[in-house]
C-alpha cells in the first residue's frame, strides 16, 4: 500500500547570490533555478531549450560548478551563489573566455552561448581537461545546433594555454 | 610555461580563424545575456501585463475530437483562457508561399484531427507555471481513429503521386535525352535503391512569439521568423484586415515600390537558429488569436516535444538512382527516381533532384519524383534542402561505379565534370570546382591513402576509410529592398527587413554597406528583421546576402553619388568644383586629386537638415541568368571504424568550396563548417521515429532525437576558393550556407565503404546497418608497422 505523503506547493523562502547580488526569495518548492532565473528575477540570459537537462543551454555556475539550471531545484540551494550568463563580465569588459568566444567565432545565432560560456568556465576550473579530445568530451553536455563545436573548442583551449595558473 | 602546467607541452594555441574578419557585430550581445530573443521578453516590454500561453497537443493522428472538458484547468488560479475549436476566433484562408501546412489547415478551426501533435487547446495564464499547470488538467476525448491511416511511406506508399513541381517549383520531372534506353544499354550499370529517415531542425531556440494587439486595432508579433512579411501578410490575411498587399504579390508590390502599411507588424531581430523551420509556423496564428479573446499580450514557447509536431522536419526519403556509364566510366545516363513523404496538408515537396540535375555531364538524364501524403505534420524546408539527400545517393552510387569501373572515385567525377549546366546546357557563371578537388585532395591527404578497400589501419587497429562527394547548391537571388540614410552626423543608417539567424547577417550587411560608402564599420548602423522597415525579402535559400547585399549595395552606390554631388556643388567644402568621378571615399574621408579632402561628416554637417536618404529594389529578375549558377565544393572525410564494436568516429572533414566572392571569410567559414557538422548529423545520427500505430513523434527530445554533440564532430578543414562571379551577380557572390551539408553525408558513407567494405544505402549510418554483413577480409587483426 503506497503512503501518500503530503505536499504543499506553498512558497518556502530561499536566499540565493545571484551575479553578486542578494536575493531573498518566496518560491514553490517545485520551481527550477531556471525558472527562478528567467520567470521570477527576469534574467533572461540563461536559456530554456529543452527544460530536460538534455541540451546544455540553461548552464549556469552554482558555487562555481557547472549544473544545468532546469533540472535543479532552488530550493535545494538556499544560500547558493550562481552565475548566470550576465555575471561573467565585469562591467563592460568581457572575461577571457568571453573575449576568446568572439575572436574564434564560437557562436552563431547565439541561443546555446550563455550555456557554453557557464559550462566552459566550470570545465576550466575543474581543471580536467588537458588536451583538444578532452574539451570535445565534457563539453559535450552542450549542444550547438549551428555547429560551431570546433571554434567552441578552440575558444576554450586559448583560454586554458593562456590562463595558466602562475607557480 | 611553467613545469607544473596542467597542460601537455604539446599542445599549441589554435589559430585565430580569418584573422582579418570583422567580428560578430551582435557578438557583445550574445555574449553577455542581452541578445533578446521572443521567449525572453518580459511584462515590461509590452506594457506591463505579459501572459504565459502553453499549448496542448493531440494524443491521436486520427478521428476527431469528442469532447474538451477545460473545467479543471479554468479553476487553476490565474488562467483566464482555455482557447479551443469551439472558442477560438473564426480565421480566414492564408497562402503560405513556402508550402507550410497552415495554407491548408488553420489551427483550431474544427474537431477534426490531420496528425499526432496537434494543437488542440491553448491556455494562457498570469504566470508560466499556472499555464502549465492547467494545460495538463485540459482533458479531451476523441472517436476511434482512422483505421487506414499512413505515418511512413510503408504504410503510405499507396498514396503516391506524380509530382509536377518540387521546392519552389523546380520540375519534379524531368527527361534529357533517352536516359531508360541508355541505361540498358551502358556496359557498366548501378542500380542502388536508398532511404533516409525523417530528421528534425531542433534549433536550440523552440518557436515562440509574443503576440499583443494595439488599442487601434492593430497587431503586432515579436517572434524569430525567417520571413517577417511573409509572416505579416499571413497575419493579415487570417484575421481579415482586408490587405491590399498578398502574398504571392508582394513581391509584385516590392517591385512596385508600394510599402507594407496596414496594421500587422512583425519584428523578429533575434533567432536561436532557423534551418528553414521558422517560417509561417501554426503558432503564429496560435498565439494571436489567444491574445485577441483575453485583451492581453501573450507570449507562447514550445516545449521541446512540441516542436516536433508543430514545427515542420525532413520527411522520410525513397530513392532508386541508376547510373549507366561506358568502359571509360562515362555516364551515358542518370536516373533518378524519389518517393517523398508530404503531410496531408501543406504542399512542400524536397527538391530532391536539385543536384542531380546539374552537377555530373550526362546526355541522358531523368528525374522522377512522387510524394505520398501521410497523416504526420507537413514535413518543411531543412537545410538543404533536397540536395543532401539528393547527393546521399547520387555521390554513393557513383562512387559504387567508380570501384566497379576501377576509377579512383576523384578520377570518376573528374570525367564526368559537367563543363555547362546538365539540363539547360547553359554556360556556367563560374566553377572552379576543378580547384576544390585539387586542394581538398591535397589536404586531406586523398593521394596517399591506399585505395584498396578495407586495406587501411589507424590507431588502436581501427579501420580507416576515405571518402569523397561533390557538394553542389543553387545559387538563388530574390527581390529585396533597402534603404540608406547617411545623416549630418556622417553616420549612415541601413534599413531592410531581412533576419539574423546565426549566420552573420547584420555583421555582413553593415560591412558591405560600409565598404560600399567609404565609411568605417563603427559609422554605419543596421536596422532590420521589422516590417515597419523596407522589404527584404526571405532568410532562405542561402540568398541573404545575394538577395538582401544585392539591394544595400545600389543604395549605398546611390547615397555616394548624391554625396559625391553634393560636395562639388558646395561652395564651402575643399572638394567644390571637382568632378565626382575623380573623388574616392575611403574610411569616411572624402578625397580628391591633388590632396584635397574632407571627411564625409564635415561634408553633411554643412546641411544638417538634408539627410541623403536612398532606395533601392533588386532582384527584379528573380535570379533568372542567362548562366548557370550553382555553388560548388568537394568533400572529404576520414573515418575510422573499430572492427569490433563497429563504431563509426568522424575523424576528420576537409572541404574545399568555390562560392564567389568571400564578403567576410570569418563568417562564411562558420557557416561551412557548420552546415558540414550538420552533415555528420545526418549522415550517423539523426532520425526522428515514428510509431506506425499511433503517428506518434517517439523519440521527441534531445535526449533522444540525436544531434551531434562536441565530441562526435572532427577537425574540419575549410578550403575557400574565390571565384570571379561578378557575371553572376552583381556582388560576385554565391549562396554558401547549405553548401557545406550537401555532400558530407555521401563523403562519410563513401569513407564507411572504403574502410569496410559495406555500402550503407540509408541514412542514417548507425550501428545495426554495419552489423549486417562481416568485414572484409583484408580487414586483418592490426599488424600496423
Amino acid at each position: 500500500m503506497l503512503e501518500t505523503l503530503p505536499y504543499s506547493n506553498a512558497p518556502v523562502p530561499v536566499d540565493l547570490t545571484i551575479n553578486g547580488q542578494l536575493h531573498q526569495l518566496a518560491i514553490e518548492p517545485r520551481t527550477t533555478l531556471l525558472d527562478v532565473l528567467r520567470e521570477h528575477l527576469g534574467l533572461m540570459g540563461t536559456k530554456k531549450g529543452c527544460d530536460h537537462g538534455q541540451c546544455g543551454a540553461c548552464t549556469v555556475l552554482l558555487n562555481g560548478e557547472r549544473r544545468v539550471s532546469c533540472l535543479t531545484l532552488a530550493v535545494s540551494h538556499d544560500e547558493a551563489t550562481v552565475t548566470t550568463v550576465e555575471g561573467l563580465a565585469t562591467g563592460d569588459e568581457l572575461s577571457p573566455l568571453q573575449q576568446a568566444f568572439l575572436e574564434y567565432d564560437a557562436y552563431q545565432c547565439g541561443y546555446c552561448t550563455p550555456g557554453q560560456l557557464c559550462s566552459a568556465q566550470g570545465l576550466l576550473h575543474e581543471g580536467h581537461a588537458r588536451t583538444r579530445d578532452e574539451v570535445r568530451e565534457l563539453m559535450s553536455g552542450n549542444l550547438c545546433r549551428c555547429g560551431a563545436y570546433p571554434h567552441i573548442t578552440d575558444a576554450i583551449l586559448s583560454v586554458l594555454l593562456t590562463q595558466q595558473p602562475t607557480p | 610555461m611553467v613545469s607544473n602546467s596542467p597542460v601537455p607541452a604539446s599542445l599549441e594555441l589554435p589559430p585565430v580563424p580569418a584573422p582579418g574578419s570583422p567580428r560578430r557585430l551582435e557578438g557583445r550581445d550574445k555574449l553577455t545575456g542581452r541578445a533578446q530573443y521572443a521567449g525572453d521578453f518580459t511584462s515590461h516590454l509590452t506594457g506591463g501585463v505579459l501572459d504565459a500561453a502553453v499549448v496542448v497537443t493531440s494524443t491521436q493522428a486520427t478521428g476527431r475530437i469528442l469532447t474538451i472538458d477545460a473545467s479543471a484547468a479554468n479553476k487553476v488560479p490565474g488562467v483566464r483562457l482555455v482557447l479551443t475549436h469551439e472558442n477560438a476566433p473564426r480565421l480566414h484562408a492564408v497562402l503560405a508561399t513556402n508550402g507550410a501546412e497552415i495554407g491548408d489547415l488553420l489551427p483550431l478551426q474544427d474537431d477534426k484531427l490531420h496528425y499526432y501533435g496537434q494543437a488542440v487547446a491553448v491556455v494562457v495564464a498570469d504566470t508560466l507555471a499556472a499555464a502549465r499547470d492547467a494545460a495538463a488538467l485540459v482533458h479531451v476525448t476523441y472517436s476511434a481513429p482512422a483505421p487506414d491511416a499512413a505515418f511512413t511511406l510503408a504504410q503510405g506508399r499507396s498514396r503516391s503521386q506524380d509530382v509536377k513541381k518540387v521546392g519552389a517549383g523546380d520540375p519534379g520531372q524531368v527527361q534529357v535525352g533517352h536516359p531508360d534506353k541508355a541505361f540498358a544499354a551502358a556496359p557498366h550499370q548501378v542500380d542502388l535503391t536508398f532511404d533516409t529517415a525523417p530528421h528534425h531542425h531542433n534549433a536550440m531556440e523552440p518557436g515562440a512569439i509574443v503576440a499583443a494587439w494595439e488599442a487601434d486595432g492593430g497587431l503586432t508579433v515579436h517572434l524569430p521568423t525567417q520571413f517577417s512579411y511573409g509572416d505579416a501578410v499571413i497575419l493579415g490575411e487570417a484575421f481579415g484586415f482586408g490587405l491590399k498587399e498578398r502574398l504571392p504579390n508582394i513581391v509584385a508590390q516590392v517591385l512596385g515600390g508600394i510599402e507594407f502599411h496596414h496594421k500587422v507588424r512583425v519584428v523578429s531581430t533575434m533567432t536561436g537558429g532557423a534551418f528553414g523551420s521558422k517560417n509561417a509556423n501554426v503558432h503564429l496564428l496560435l498565439a494571436p488569436m489567444a491574445a485577441k479573446l483575453t485583451g492581453r499580450p501573450v507570449k507562447l514557447v514550445l516545449d521541446r516535444a512540441q516542436t516536433f509536431s508543430m514545427m515542420p522536419f525532413r520527411g522520410e526519403m525513397h530513392q532508386r538512382i541508376r547510373l549507366g556509364a561506358d568502359a571509360e566510366g562515362r555516364l551515358q545516363a542518370v536516373l533518378h527516381d524519389a518517393l517523398l513523404a508530404k503531410g496531408t496538408a501543406g504542399q512542400f515537396v524536397a527538391p530532391i533532384g536539385e543536384a542531380t540535375t546539374k552537377v555530373y555531364a550526362t546526355p541522358n538524364l531523368g528525374l522522377h519524383v512522387q510524394a505520398a501524403a501521410l497523416d504526420t505534420n507537413a514535413p518543411g524546408w531543412m537545410r538543404g534542402p533536397g540536395a543532401p539527400n539528393g547527393q546521399f545517393a547520387l555521390e554513393s552510387a557513383l562512387d559504387t561505379l567508380a570501384y566497379q569501373v576501377g576509377l579512383d572515385p576523384l578520377e570518376i567525377r573528374l570525367r564526368n565534370y559537367a563543363d555547362t549546366e546538365p539540363d539547360t546546357g547553359k554556360e556556367w557563371s563560374s566553377k572552379a570546382l576543378r580547384e576544390c578537388y585539387a586542394q581538398g585532395a591535397e589536404r586531406v591527404g586523398w593521394h596517399q591513402r591506399n585505395p584498396q578497400v578495407g586495406s587501411m589501419r589507424g590507431e588502436n587497429g581501427r579501420l580507416l576509410g576515405y571518402g569523397m562527394a561533390t557538394a553542389i547548391y543553387p545559387t538563388l537571388q530574390l527581390p529585396a529592398r533597402a534603404r540608406i540614410v547617411l545623416g549630418a552626423d556622417g553616420r549612415a543608417v541601413v534599413q531592410t527587413a531581412n533576419h539574423e539567424i546565426g549566420q552573420g547577417m547584420i555583421t555582413t550587411f553593415t560591412q558591405l554597406a560600409a565598404e560600399t560608402l567609404g565609411l568605417p564599420l563603427e559609422q554605419v548602423r543596421l536596422e532590420w528583421g521589422d516590417t515597419r522597415l523596407p522589404y527584404g525579402g526571405m532568410t532562405v535559400g542561402s540568398m541573404t546576402t545575394l538577395s538582401g547585399g544585392a539591394a544595400i549595395q545600389e543604395a549605398a552606390q546611390q547615397v555616394l553619388k548624391t554625396l559625391l554631388k553634393r560636395v562639388v556643388a558646395d561652395q564651402a567644402s575643399p572638394l567644390y568644383n571637382l568632378a565626382p568621378a575623380t573623388l574616392r571615399v575611403e574610411n569616411g574621408r572624402i578625397m580628391g586629386p591633388g590632396g584635397a579632402s574632407e571627411t564625409v561628416a564635415a561634408a553633411m554637417a554643412r546641411q544638417p537638415e538634408s539627410p541623403i536618404t536612398e532606395e533601392a529594389t533588386t532582384g527584379r529578375t528573380m535570379g533568372h541568368s542567362r548562366y548557370g549558377r550553382e555553388a560548388f565544393g568537394a568533400e572529404f572525410a576520414v573515418v575510422s571504424v573499430d572492427p569490433d564494436t563497429l563504431h563509426v568516429q568522424v575523424e576528420r572533414l576537409v572541404g574545399a568550396f568555390a562560392g564567389g566572392r568571400i564578403l567576410n571569410p570569418l563568417l562564411v567559414r562558420s557557416q561551412l563548417m557548420g552546415s558540414m557538422v550538420w552533415g555528420l548529423g545526418q549522415a550517423l545520427l539523426e532520425q526522428t521515429a515514428m510509431d506506425e500505430r499511433t503517428g506518434h513523434w517517439l523519440n521527441d527530445s534531445l535526449g533522444e532525437a540525436l544531434v551531434p554533440t562536441n565530441a562526435d564532430v572532427a577537425d574540419i578543414d575549410i578550403i575557400l576558393i574565390e571565384e570571379d562571379d561578378s557575371r553572376g551577380h552583381p556582388l560576385g557572390v554565391k549562396g554558401l550556407g547549405e553548401l557545406g551539408i550537401t555532400g558530407v553525408a555521401a563523403a562519410i558513407a563513401n569513407a564507411i565503404f572504403h574502410a569496410t567494405g559495406q555500402r550503407i544505402t540509408s541514412l542514417p549510418i548507425t550501428l545495426d546497418k554495419l552489423l549486417g554483413t562481416p568485414l572484409p577480409q583484408s580487414a586483418a587483426p592490426a599488424s600496423n608497422p
